[in-house]
């Protein structure tokens, strides 16, 4: 390899790996010219009232309102769903599974986590076709299913974040607490975990960013473009990612897809302020190491 | 607890094959790979589709992997420190952004300039989807390649860099040779993505169920065809068809992770033969 | 006893890695040919001082260096830390070993033309020449001049440090920085290594942190103690 080869190629690293910098600055700034304008409380609660809508007196129609609501209820519902089976497998994995266990469970949830999510949506949506046989009455897809489907779809990233961040852990912190007679389980819950409870919700909390960015999921689960406000948990209801992509192929008029286009800058920022989040908590974690 | 869940996944394939039962019932399901797709006349081949994601993956691969391991030398080595985090941060950051928003961008945006530019005809077409989705995986791909780069012994690197290897020669006779495996793992990770993405293809690529002849032309993908028929008659024999759509996915998941796992043991093997020399700190 | 021009000097230099001091305001002018030992108690820094002479610190980033470094490289002076000198000229002229033997994955024959490789020299009798020679001068041709092609980390400890010695030398350093090469070698590893060193010395400016004060007395020339940011001589 000659230097003009290595330059060449120096150059060409360069060329190729601001490329995803430039692309991702084009999306944002594309997103803030085309949505910028329609960002405003408008967007949100089209004319009604912000507190009416807020306290449920008057209904949205023609706001991104429902879609948001229905998107926080769905993520909380997922995070309960999810969060102590998670947890707990993670602490599993890391501190009571046999090594064979531990290579079997851990190839299961390596699967799961690379199953496409329509594949997943698919599952929940068989499940309601078995529960519609098996039941013949109301239950079709709903918000309690996409949850179900959705804390599937995350349960691999917390058992995996969760045990990672326990392994993690030196020998050195590992056997303190039962040098000072803490039992195994004191031990886990009383030293290990609070190590590395930075890590831990750093791992929740990127969970919940993928929650609430699935489409594919939800698109097969319940999910509708035009539910109104979520009312119980065996509803449809909207979401905003379906909202986004449903714009994008239907929209009828220039201010339903100017409305799209705020959807989409609000998803943007929503998972922007997750991903902020998951940072700075990841920050304080490695600050308070150093010292 | 784990084990719950492990069951639970055997219960999803479980099922699928139930409700995809029908299709080997009548004597279909050879059919199945045959390349017409066409409801009224009662063929429901879903080669066309198979062919679709194979071609929009393997497209969208080789428009990410240079840019991957670019931006993964720039992360790891080529960049002034102060942009190494930078990079890294955004590209973290990147991999969290909403599909669906990539898609939505990519409709407005990418797609009229292909139609004026490029390939004219409508502008959804395989290559627009293949665009978009090697965005997506370029993320998934880097942190993987950075991780591996960044596993190759501290004491391999002293040894390189005392002997006053320029960057380049530093990636070429070492880092890259040495971060083999991991960077293998990332194409496949990679590759699963793109794969099991729904939403670019369904957005973008155009969803015709002809078979395509050439990338400019619009196709549909294994999972875009889930999503598109899921609305039709929970009976029909159409119906049915999506079941070994998703059996299909998850067949290719489960070889795609059983070959990470065996790279892996082969990488670490590898390792535990490197650890032989202990790092040093300068 | 003829007289040796100066090889390394140092002017007001102070040096802070990862926030900790390591020197402050040293001047410092070392002869060539001689072997220069370092000691001090451990994590004082001296193998980041080492790292000084090669700028390989850089590579970990995090540090701060005022003042100036001049080391003798082709017979004149130069400043290492100005812009105009480039690092890879500099650290294939200045040869560094570690504490532990870090010979790279390969064979023992192509760890030898790595240098040569990186120099883009690529006349094969010319390498095989030199890599005899240096073999030779480490005493390991006759230990294992007939299985070149073996992998290099299969030898013993000893014979890796020696060929990481080798590898250095090919380049013909005028310039060794040594970071306790003995330390992880057993007594006999550790003679040959320090008889290696008396050779070299008088053609090679050897730069060596160490542990042992019998080594010292062994075969430095010279030996600086390394205690709050200031080099005391001790020999």
């Amino acid at each position: 390899m000659n230097r003009a080869t290595e330059r060449g190629l120096t150059l060409l690293c360069w060329l190729c790996g601001l490329l995803p910098l430039a692309i991702l600055c084009i999306v944002i700034c594309y997103l803030l010219v085309r949505g910028g304008s329609s960002l405003n409380l408008a967007l949100i609660f089209d004319r009604v009232p912000a507190m009416d809508a807020l306290l449920g007196h008057q209904q949205v129609f023609d706001g991104l309102f429902p879609a948001l609501c229905g998107t926080t209820m769905l993520v909380l519902l997922t995070l309960a769903l999810a969060l102590i089976p998670g947890l707990c497998g993670g602490i599993y994995l890391a501190e009571y599974a046999s090594p064979l266990e531990r290579r079997i469970l851990g190839l299961l949830f390596d699967i799961i986590a690379g199953l496409p999510s329509i594949v997943i949506g698919l599952a929940g949506f068989s499940l309601s076709i078995l529960l519609h046989r098996l039941f013949p009455g109301r239950f079709g897809p709903c918000m309690l299913l996409s949850a179900m489907a959705l804390a599937f779809l995350i349960l691999p990233y917390l058992v995996r974040s969760t045990q990672a961040a326990l392994n993690s852990i030196p020998q050195s912190l590992r056997i303190t607490g039962p040098a000072l007679g803490a039992s195994k389980l004191q031990n886990i819950l009383l030293v290990l975990l609070p190590s590395r409870i930075q890590d831990i919700i750093g791992g929740i909390i990127l969970a919940i960013g993928r929650a609430a960015e699935d489409t594919a999921v939800i698109m097969l689960t319940g999910a509708v473009a035009s539910a109104g406000m979520f009312r119980s948990l065996l509803d449809q209801y909207e979401a905003l990612p379906f909202y986004i992509y449903y714009i994008s192929s239907q929209y009828t008029d220039a201010e339903e897809l100017q409305r799209g286009f705020g959807a989409a800058l609000v998803l943007f920022t929503l998972c922007g302020l997750i991903f902020l989040l998951a940072l700075l908590v990841e920050q304080g974690f490695s600050r308070r190491w150093k010292r | 607890m784990a084990m719950g869940s492990g069951l639970l996944l055997i219960a999803i394939l479980c099922m699928m094959a139930v409700l995809g039962w029908p299709l080997v019932e009548n004597g279909r399901f050879f059919a199945l790979f045959s390349t017409t797709w066409s409801p009224h006349a009662q063929a429901y081949g879903i080669l066309p589709m198979i062919l679709g994601s194979l071609r929009i993956t393997v497209l969208a691969l080789l428009f990410s992997l240079p840019m991957s391991i670019g931006t993964a030398c720039l992360a790891e080595l080529l960049a002034p420190r102060p942009l190494r985090r930078l990079l890294l941060v955004t590209i973290r950051f990147m991999a969290g952004v909403p599909t669906v928003v990539y898609g939505f961008v990519a409709v407005f945006l990418l797609v009229p300039l292909m139609r004026e530019y490029l390939i004219f005809g409508s502008g959804f077409s395989i290559l627009t989807a293949s665009l978009v989705l090697a965005v997506l995986i370029a993320p998934t791909m880097i942190i993987f390649f950075v991780n591996g780069l960044q596993s190759v012994p501290r004491s391999y690197c002293h040894a390189v860099d005392s002997l006053g290897a320029r960057p380049m020669q530093k990636l070429i006779y070492l880092l890259l040779p040495q971060a083999y495996p991991s960077l293998l793992i990332g194409v496949i990770l990679g590759l699963g993505r793109a794969m099991g993405d729904t939403l670019i293809s369904l957005m973008l690529a155009g969803n015709s169920v002809a078979l395509p002849e050439s990338v400019a032309e619009s196709g549909r993908t294994l999972t875009a065809h889930i999503a598109l028929v899921i609305a039709a008659d929970f009976s029909s024999m159409e119906f049915t068809t999506i079941f070994a759509c998703g059996l299909i996915l998850s067949l290719f998941t489960v070889c795609l992770i059983v070959s990470i796992r065996l790279l892996d043991r082969f990488g670490t093997r590898g390792a535990q033969h490197r650890e032989m020399s202990t790092e040093s700190r300068p | 006893m003829p007289t040796f021009p100066t090889a390394i000097s140092t002017q007001q230099l102070s040096f802070r890695y990862g926030g900790v001091p390591i020197l402050h305001e040293v001047d410092l002018a070392l002869s060539a040919g001689k072997i220069i030992a370092i000691t001090g108690p451990s994590g004082i820094g001296k193998s980041t001082l080492l790292s000084i002479f090669n700028r390989l610190w850089e590579e970990n980033g995090d540090g701060r260096l005022q003042g100036q470094v001049k080391l003798r490289l082709d017979g004149s002076m130069v400043d290492i830390y100005q812009d105009a000198y480039p690092l890879d000229t500099l650290r294939r002229k200045v040869g560094m070993v570690f504490q532990t033997p870090n010979p790279l994955p390969m064979s023992i024959a192509k760890n030898l033309a790595f240098p040569l490789r990186l120099m883009h020299i690529k006349d094969k009798g010319l390498i095989t020449t030199k890599s005899e020679e240096m073999l030779r001068k480490v005493h390991l041709l006759d230990e294992v001049g007939d299985r070149l092609q073996a992998n290099a980390t299969q030898l013993s400890g000893g014979q890796q440090q020696r060929l990481c010695i080798a590898r250095s030398l090919m380049l013909e350093q005028e310039i060794l920085l040594l970071d306790e090469p003995t330390s992880s070698l057993d007594r006999q590893g550790c003679l040959r290594i320090e008889a290696l060193l008396h050779e070299l010395r008088g053609t090679t400016t050897i730069l060596m942190v160490t542990h042992y004060q019998d080594q010292v007395q062994r075969i430095a020339d010279l030996c600086y103690e390394l205690r709050e940011g200031r080099l005391h001589q001790t020999l």
